[in-house]
């Protein structure tokens, strides 16, 4: 092979090696600008945040019996347990205190999840403005709606974005957040209706049906009984408390 | 609560007070030798009336009476709807109080809510809860909230992949929200059956079209709806690999779990579920095997122990097993990653339990010991102790604590061969005393699972009385616990014992003379424990606590080889005893459910209460008969889940009981009285013998008898042969902790975990700290105490009358008069003070500790640790103090010996003495009525000839009535004294007397003559005080009112009528007014659903309204009987006969005609009715609807037209469609 030959091929070689580096430089440079692309996508940005926001909900609330901020209590190892269904006096069956317990917990949801969903698109829409575009919002509007296995959140707002000579527009962005929890609330709501009518709900029984479910009853020196249920397939646990039909020492 | 409380020990005490007055039914009837002193029936009818009304309010928990009860809308932590008493409730509640019990206003009345939306339906809701949350309430389970099988993504054959119970709107909203199918079955109505529609889905290959490029068809192994839906060919129970069907799937040794199957699975090689995973040879590589679906009954066999785990995946989750990776102690499976894991569990001495199986753990002996019918049977369960149950949950041993204080029992049976399924009951231990008011009653007392009739016999003191089996615990508090005081007292007993001179002049026990001894104290000390946390016994730390007093003439105590009988019960034996389950008659009576002949699963659905109660017991023999093994899930099944049930919903069943049950009256507390008949009938007894021996013998006999008779006259004159009576009594207390608190520390190691219960029982010094905090610890709470109590007289106590004296050793007391001495039989109260809580013993026995001293404690301090302690006592004779002769200035002295301790068992050193000098008695005072009870005026019934009342004398003496105002001597009427000198009383000496009823209104004079020892003169002019005694010159007066007027239930709904209802357990409300009676209608009523073997109080009485509801009444006719009663034991009785129908078939359209363009519809029903000119489908929510609500309709009509009706009745009912085309 001659000189210009080697020259040839020494300059395809380089040019090979220069594309193929430009590539991995072009590649990379998509990598570390991909947050930016979060931004460009307001949907995945959107959903990643209030996803954030509501797991954070969820978890309050079953640990609150169904409530961020636990409302009739009692102390149960250490913990404030919400009493979903109570009598203070003796021998009488629990009175409901939630007796729409399950869309209570869905209006629960939904009314924390409302500012921290704001917040999320607010915090878009700042982010956005930051990339130069120009942003154009109307009023937002948040819905939460309980399924079996998710929470379904729907923010509506208009929202155009616009940068140069192009635009886009949206209208609702939906994030979905796996959880348990309206599945959980029908099994509460059904040991609260046992309780209330029998003071009584056989967990062993129900368990043994439903082996989705994992239920543990502690009877309190008053005749409180604490109830734990816990969602195997999600893990999630949901902790409350009933109070009837209770039996003082000497109660003859 | 302390003002609760306070309320509650003073009715107890008052009950206490009147009950004494009342001969107990059981000494005296099971004595043979008082049968001629009979009962006084209307005595304990009284004791059970206020009884009735302290149950009534205690068992309302907080006061005592109904209209002390205020209703709070929403209370300051946020509760709808509770109830406070007036004093507490505007301080509680962050509204205004409402003034009246819940029931009375709307707002807070309790009935169903119904959740439109997801169809969900909640009872014991109060109104203004669920309209606040925007829900809809009705006072009676609505239509609506009928469950039944929703079935989620059904495969048209009565399968489904999902399936569970659930009203029509909830199973559409499962429908709506997780997007598949569902199908609403109102024929299934049993949980279990829903479920197995699950299990019965049809499933099989879905071929599909091949893909691009490819020749073999693709494959899903799924249900024929969805294949029909992805365009398949359904092939249904073949597999994906099934060689004729040309698929690209292939077998392999792959296995895997899928949701909702317990089994482990073999997949092919598209990842589709194939058979059960087997991996013997003719299975693993067997084409049949891999080609068409093999039913699990027909699969490998799992062996009960898991031994072949390795090679079967044919798990069973209820049996034990489900699919997983293998845990350590699995075996690893012969091919793939899964075996059925073993779900049992390993208890740490080895016991295999089952997985779900669950049993019952207490933390000492329970129930009974002892030979039936003997003194030494008695009720053993250890103070601190509770019931536990235990279950087996995939793997895991779960620790469930019942009732504190034993309230909650556990109950244990065999579901099948080695496998217990345990379940909590109400204790009704409290109830037994309630069987002894007569004979009847007493025969039944074990009918009562847990109740025994324990018999004490001590010569010719005998008796049986009805007690708890599973002795109760009782509040273990610093303070005084009136209730359960009242409870230990039914125990408190005294025994008479006679001795006679002899010759030589020495007195011998010659009756009862075990009453002297410790068997008198052990055998009522085997009585006294089983009423509960009563009496000596041990804590579970192996401690003998404090529980009884001895006092009279003798203080036997309980012996040391007793005390060790008593300390084995704080190990549990092995195997553990059986806490018996509640009769089918109790379940029966508490749901009003004849249970025969129903299947468990219908009888569930029917109450309500959920196939998962039923389960915890008969799982096994019903479910698992799918499966091979079992029996069918009978009614034995249903016995434990109820026996479950009625942790909670018993109690209004038991206290129904305890209000009534079986008859006017409760209990008679106290088992004392009528012995010392018993033993003068015995003596009298003995002189008829003496006196019968001469006429027998002939002259020699005759002369012998004069001898004899001369003889016994002179011994008689010497006062030979002469009986005297001598009282032990025995008082039951409430058991006091061990001194000390070396042993707290021990709590969390003794039993099952530690409780502020079973922590105060192990010392008198042990709390359980920062309760449910990370904190929490049972500690002693005076680990420095070493200071001594200190004794002392409270000087302001005693009365103007006396004096006192101090000394290094003591105090004496002296009367103020004369040399300061205290007159023979003078009563006298003093305080003894302690400089901190202790627990006192005082004795006439001078003792060198507090151990072992009499086991003999103050009347009112008892065996608490109280700071005063109050004693009353009457000086001895001075014959007892061995001062006699006729001598005025002879002088005795009187000591008592006080020693207390403090809860650390700190002893106060050397005894207190309190001294007192006795003169002889110059009583010129004649006794006076210090008290009636019940105060004056008493009422009676309209038919009542006698009134029993009761009264204190201010000294011992004999006492007379009459209705007119005349002397002691001329009163006809005579009162029963317990004059002996020991028996005084707070309030002095008791009488009984029974008033003879003749008019409206019935004056009584009553007067008393003192000194009863002396004894009456006998004359042919009639009976005269003996000399030295003094009788009342003036009288006091009480008033009897009889009833007037009849009380009679004036009005009682629902009566003579049919009740309509769609579903088979129907809510009904019964209302009765009464009138008349002594209080204008005022009265308690009850009802029975088994023609009068039962009588269960009204959830609301007490006024002349009565209401009670019925929440799952049954179809079917109804006949209840009413039993009204008022203050004045008036009783109206009635009953109700009612009929409940359940409608569930649709109105019938009867007769259709035209009149001109009307046409006219009759139904055989009250309807609504529509039509359309559609087709018979029409959704009648929108069609068009006729006019009338009633049975006749009426619609425009167009002869030309064919019109499509569809009637309705009002439990939404939809009758048959018809289609109307012609003229008629």
């Amino acid at each position: 092979m001659n000189s210009r030959g080697q020259v040839t091929i020494f300059v395809i070689v380089a040019v090979i090696l220069v594309a193929i580096i430009s590539v991995i430089l072009f590649l990379k440079g998509n990598k570390t600008s991909f947050r930016e692309q979060d931004f460009d996508d307001p949907q995945t940005y959107l959903s990643s945040c209030i996803k954030e926001r509501a797991s954070l909900i969820i978890e309050q609330m079953l640990t609150g019996g169904g409530f961020t901020i636990p409302k009739d209590t009692v102390l149960y190892n250490a913990k404030q347990i919400t009493y979903l269904c109570k009598n203070i006096n003796n021998f009488d069956p629990c009175i409901n205190q939630y007796p729409l317990y399950v869309t209570q917990l869905e209006k629960e949801f939904d009314s924390n999840i409302q500012d921290d969903a704001e917040q999320c698109f607010a915090s878009l829409k700042q982010e956005l403005t930051d990339k130069n575009y120009d942003v154009e919002s109307g009023p937002v509007n948040v819905e939460a709606h309980f399924k079996p296995e998710t929470v379904e959140i729907v923010l509506k707002s208009d929202l155009t974005l616009s940068k140069g000579d192009t635009s886009k527009k949206y209208e609702r962005f939906d994030t979905y957040v796996l959880s348990k929890i309206q599945s959980i609330g029908f099994v509460v709501n059904e040991i609260v209706a046992q309780e209330a009518k029998w003071c009584y709900f056989s967990n062993d029984g129900f368990m043994l049906l439903y082996p989705e479910y994992d239920i543990r009853v502690y009877m309190m020196e008053d005749t409180t009984k604490i109830y734990t249920i816990k969602n195997k397939k999600s893990s999630e646990t949901l902790r409350m408390a009933t109070r009837g039909c209770a039996i003082p020492a000497g109660w003859f | 609560m302390v003002l609760d409380k306070k309320l509650i020990g003073v009715f107890e005490i008052t009950l206490i007070l009147i009950s004494s007055f009342a001969f107990a039914y059981i000494v005296s009837e099971t004595n043979e030798l008082t049968e001629s002193f009979g009962t006084q029936d209307k005595e304990s009818k009284f004791t059970s009336f206020v009884r009735d009304k302290a149950l009534n309010y205690l068992s309302r928990g907080i006061v005592s009476a109904q209209t002390s009860l205020q209703t709070c809308p929403f209370d300051n932590n946020g509760s709808y709807c509770q109830e406070y008493p007036i004093q507490i409730c505007n301080s509680r509640c962050s509204t205004d109080c409402l003034p009246g019990r819940r029931s009375e206003f709307a707002a807070c009345q309790l009935g169903t809510c119904y959740d439109s939306n997801l169809g969900l339906c909640n009872g014991g809701t109060p109104r203004s809860t669920c309209e606040s949350q925007n829900g809809t309430w009705s006072a009676e389970q609505p239509v609506q909230c009928t469950r039944a099988c929703c079935l989620i993504a059904p495969d048209g054959s009565g399968g489904a992949s999902q399936a569970r119970l659930a009203t029509s709107q909830e199973c559409a909203y499962l429908g709506q929200t997780s997007g598949a199918p569902v199908q609403w079955d109102p024929q299934t109505t049993g949980e279990l059956q829903c479920l197995n529609k699950v299990r019965t889905q049809r499933e099989g290959a879905c071929v599909l079209s091949p893909s691009p490029n490819e020749v073999l068809n693709n494959c899903q192994f799924t249900t024929e709806v969805r294949c029909l839906t992805n365009g398949g060919t359904f092939y249904v129970d073949q597999l994906c690999t099934n060689p004729q069907l040309n698929t690209k799937c292939e077998r392999t040794r792959n296995t895997q779990c899928f949701e909702r199957k317990d089994g482990v699975y073999f997949v092919d090689s598209c990842g589709n579920r194939a058979n059960i995973y087997d991996s013997s040879p003719n299975k693993i590589d067997n084409i049949g095997y891999w080609s068409s679906v093999v039913l699990l009954e027909q699969s490998c066999s799992l062996s009960s122990s898991l031994q072949n785990q390795q090679s079967c995946g044919n798990c069973n989750y209820l049996a034990g097993s489900t699919c997983g990776t293998p845990q350590p102690l699995d075996k690893q499976p012969n091919s793939g990653q899964y075996v059925c894991r073993d779900l049992r569990c390993k208890e740490p001495d080895g016991t295999i339990r089952d997985h779900g199986e669950s049993w019952c753990v207490f933390e000492s002996w329970t129930g009974l010991d002892g030979a039936d019918g003997s003194n030494a049977q008695r009720a053993t369960d250890a103070v601190g102790s509770r019931h536990y149950r235990n279950l087996c949950y995939e793997g895991e041993v779960r620790v469930e604590p019942l009732a504190e204080y034993r309230n909650g029992l556990c109950v244990e049976g065999e579901v099948r061969q080695g496998v217990t399924n345990a379940q909590p009951r109400t204790n009704t231990g409290q109830l037994c005393t309630s069987y002894n008011e007569n004979a009847d009653k007493l025969a039944k007392c074990e009918e009562s699972p847990d109740c025994f009739l324990k018999h004490i016999e001590i010569d010719k003191w005998k008796f049986d009385v009805c007690v708890p089996k599973y002795a109760p615990g009782l509040e273990l508090s610093d303070t005084p616990q009136p209730d359960s005081e009242a409870i230990c007292s039914a125990a408190s007993q005294t025994c008479t014992y006679y001795e006679k001179k002899n010759i030589e002049g020495r007195w011998t026990c010659k009756i009862n003379c075990g009453c002297k001894d410790a068997e008198f104290a052990e055998t009522m000390n085997n009585l006294c424990m089983s009423l509960g946390d009563c009496g000596s016994k041990f804590n579970l730390a192996g401690e003998l606590g404090d529980g009884y007093s001895t006092s009279g003439d003798k203080s036997p105590k309980i012996s040391d080889s007793y005390k060790d009988g008593l300390k084995k019960y704080v190990t549990p034996p092995f195997p553990h005893q059986k806490v018996d389950g509640f009769t089918t008659q109790q379940l029966e009576a508490l749901f009003g459910i004849d249970f025969n002949g129903q299947d468990a699963d219908e009888i569930a659905s029917q109450i309500g209460l959920g196939v998962a109660g039923i389960l915890a017991y008969g799982m096994y023999a019903g479910y698992s008969s799918a499966i091979g093994f079992g029996n069918g899930l009978a009614f034995q099944g249903w016995g434990g889940a109820a026996n479950g049930a009625l942790v909670g919903a018993g109690v209004g069943y038991i206290l129904g009981l305890a209000f009534g049950a079986e008859g006017d009256e409760l209990t008679t507390y106290v088992v004392a009285g009528a012995v010392v008949g018993a033993v003068l009938g015995y003596y009298w007894a003995s002189v008829a013998t003496y006196l019968g021996f001469g006429a027998a013998a002939g002259p020699v006999g005759w002369i012998i008898a004069i001898i004899v008779v001369i003889t016994i006259i002179i011994l008689s004159v010497a006062g030979v042969g002469k009986y005297r009576e001598k009282h032990v009594t025995f008082s039951c207390l409430p058991w006091q902790p061990p001194s000390g608190g070396d042993n707290c520390a021990k709590c969390n190691q003794l039993g099952v975990e530690c409780t502020a219960y079973k922590c105060k029982s192990l010392g008198a010094t042990c709390e359980l700290l920062n309760p449910e905090t990370e904190e929490e610890a049972c500690v002693d709470i005076a680990p420095n105490d070493v200071g001594a109590p200190v004794i002392s007289l409270n000087r302001t106590y005693l009365s103007s009358n006396f004096s006192y004296e101090e000394s290094a050793t003591g105090v004496q007391i002296k009367t103020s008069a004369g040399d300061g001495c205290l007159q023979e039989v003078a009563p006298v109260a003093f305080d003894i003070v302690t400089n901190e809580p202790a627990q006192c013993k005082i004795s006439t026995t001078r003792s060198s500790s507090f151990g072992e001293m009499e086991d003999t404690y103050f009347d009112s301090s008892t065996n608490r640790f109280v700071t005063n302690h109050v004693e009353s006592t009457a000086m001895p004779l001075l014959d007892d103090l061995g001062v006699s002769g006729i001598d005025p200035n002879r002088r005795g002295d009187y000591n008592l010996y006080v020693m207390c301790k403090d809860r650390k068992g700190n002893p106060s050193g050397a005894a207190y003495n309190v001294r007192f000098c006795v003169s002889p008695q110059n009583d010129l005072t004649p006794p006076r009525v210090a008290k009636f009870v019940p105060d004056s005026p008493g009422v009676t019934g309209l038919n009542s000839t006698l009134f029993n009342l009761g009264f204190f004398s201010n000294e011992p003496a004999t006492c007379k009535f009459s209705s007119t105002d005349q002397s002691y001597e001329s009163m006809e009427g005579e009162a029963t004294c317990d004059n002996a000198i020991s028996h005084s009383t707070l309030d002095g000496w008791r009488c009984n007397a029974q008033l003879p009823i003749s008019s409206d209104i019935n004056p009584f004079f009553f007067r008393c003559a003192d000194q009863p020892w002396l004894g009456n003169n006998v004359g042919t002019s009639g009976t005269t005080l003996e000399e030295g005694r003094n009788a009342a010159t003036q009288s006091d007066t009480y008033t009897v009112e009889k009833t007037t007027t009849p009380l009679s239930i004036s009005s009682a709904t629902p009566n003579n009528s049919t009740i309509f209802s769609a579903t088979a357990s129907v809510s009904v409300t019964m209302d009765l007014v009464t009138t008349g009676g002594i209080d204008n209608g005022k009265a308690f009523c009850k009802y029975s659903l088994n023609n009068g073997d039962t009588y269960i109080d009204f959830r609301y009485t007490s006024l002349s309204t009565h209401r009670q509801t019925f929440t799952t009444l049954p179809a079917g006719e109804h006949n209840i009987l009413l039993k009204c009663i008022d203050r004045a034991s008036n009783v109206a009785e009635g009953s109700i006969q009612f009929r409940i129908e359940v409608d569930n078939v649709g109105p019938l359209i009867t007769r259709i005609f035209s009149s001109g363009s009307t046409l006219n519809v009759i139904t055989n029903e009250a309807a609504t009715c529509a039509y359309a000119t559609s087709s018979c489908s029409f959704d009648f929510a929108n069609a068009t609807l006729l006019s009338g609500l009633a049975n006749s309709h009426t619609m425009p009509y167009n002869n030309g037209r064919t019109y499509r009706i569809k009637c309705q009745d009002t439990f939404a009912n939809m009758g048959n469609c018809l289609s109307v085309s012609g003229g008629y």
